[in-house]
């Protein structure tokens, strides 16, 4: 979770993620990239490739939306090889994410 | 003749076709591998006592590879690419097209069909050394793999031969077959496409259980109203509307995984 900038809406966050992600991670490759609804809200879904020196070849899968102030990032990842056997799972994960209420006096 | 270049510290090659073959006739110990071994000594490739360290394990997969790959690939000038790989325990070797400057003659073409295989006639080609688990990137990155629009859903008949067309040889076929295929998918989206497609096909073969070949491929049409993926039955084909999502899946699965290699 991040606080955005004022003014900064779902699409100028994420395309600003767009230009950070190949600078934090070797070898990105950004694979799809989507905007879907999710519980009345508008997300962006991505799927890029990038390497870990420990790892290898790793494949992650993002869903971001935002809630008042705030940028909310879920984010799956998987060696890109078990990546296939995951990726319902992860999808089901994205699809339970419900974002909002109070949690001992605190949004959640 | 394409000069070679070598660098040592990754091992990845830069040569012509015959210069590979060489290279690879003379790491299965042939007595005569070519004229081309002189230029392989001088690039550093082949050394008194053998391959040069950092080319060995590429060079072990292609004499002895666990898994082949053949991918062909015609852009969206229709000008047709291809690549080659195998596979072998914790190595993938790759042997890319290079880009090359139009020639004369209005072609770029660097395949002609040779002994039944997708090589280059001519022209520079990669010859480059991956992780197994790395492969799909590496053949996302060859065939653009990236964020699409999404296709209606209905699924577009074709016949296969036209499918055949777009992947052949001979570049009149291929720019004929791009503006049929072209009015089929503008009729399908409602609108005159601007640019034909990105075709490519990828095939992996291994020997299973009890030595029985087992193929495994996919053919991808990538157009600027979404990406399909042909299914082929008999004389007709089906291409439906597909996510580079879906294809990204499609690409890790094209490895056999231990069952199936038995």
């Amino acid at each position: 979770v991040e606080e955005l900038a004022a003014g900064l809406d779902l699409e100028q966050w994420q395309t600003l993620a767009e230009e950070q992600l190949p600078l934090a991670l070797q070898g990105y490759l950004l694979l799809d990239r989507e905007r879907l609804e999710r519980d009345g809200r508008a997300v962006v879904r991505r799927l890029a490739h990038h390497a870990r020196a420990d790892r290898g070849s790793i494949t992650m899968e993002q869903w971001a939306l935002v809630e008042g102030p705030s940028g909310i990032t879920l984010t799956a990842s998987a060696g890109t090889l078990e990546y296939d056997g995951l990726a319902a799972m992860f999808s089901g994960i994205a699809d339970d994410l419900r974002v909002g209420g109070e949690l001992n006096g605190h949004r959640r | 003749l394409t000069a070679i270049l070598f660098d040592t510290g990754s091992g990845r090659l830069q040569l012509d076709q015959p210069s590979f073959d060489c290279l690879v006739a003379w790491a299965r110990g042939h007595e005569n591998p070519g004229p081309e071994l002189l230029a392989l000594r001088d690039a550093g490739a082949v050394q008194s006592s053998g391959p040069h360290p950092a080319l060995a394990r590429a060079l072990r997969a292609v004499t002895e590879p666990v898994c082949t790959l053949r991918l062909r690939l015609a852009d969206e000038e229709t000008r047709l690419k291809a690549a080659e790989g195998w596979v072998s325990g914790d190595t993938a070797a790759l042997l890319l097209d290079l880009p090359e400057p139009e020639s004369a003659d209005g072609g770029a073409d660097g395949l002609a069909p040779q002994n039944n295989r997708w090589i280059s006639a001519r022209g520079p080609r990669d010859f480059l050394t991956v992780p197994p688990d790395f492969l799909p990137a590496a053949l996302a990155r060859v065939v653009r793999l990236g964020p699409r629009p999404r296709a209606r859903p209905e699924p577009v008949n074709v016949v296969a031969d036209l499918l055949d067309v777009l992947l052949a040889f001979d570049p009149v076929q291929r720019r004929d077959g791009a503006e049929r295929l072209a009015d089929i998918l503008g009729r399908a989206a409602g609108r005159r496409l601007a640019s034909p497609s990105r075709i490519w096909q990828a095939r992996m073969t291994w020997s299973g259980p009890g030595d029985s070949l087992t193929t495994r491929s996919l053919y991808v049409v990538d157009s600027e109203t979404g990406m399909f993926l042909a299914e082929f039955e008999d004389r007709r084909a089906t291409l439906w509307p597909t996510t580079p999502t879906v294809i990204w899946r499609l690409l890790i699965r094209l490895l056999p995984d231990t069952v199936e290699l038995g």
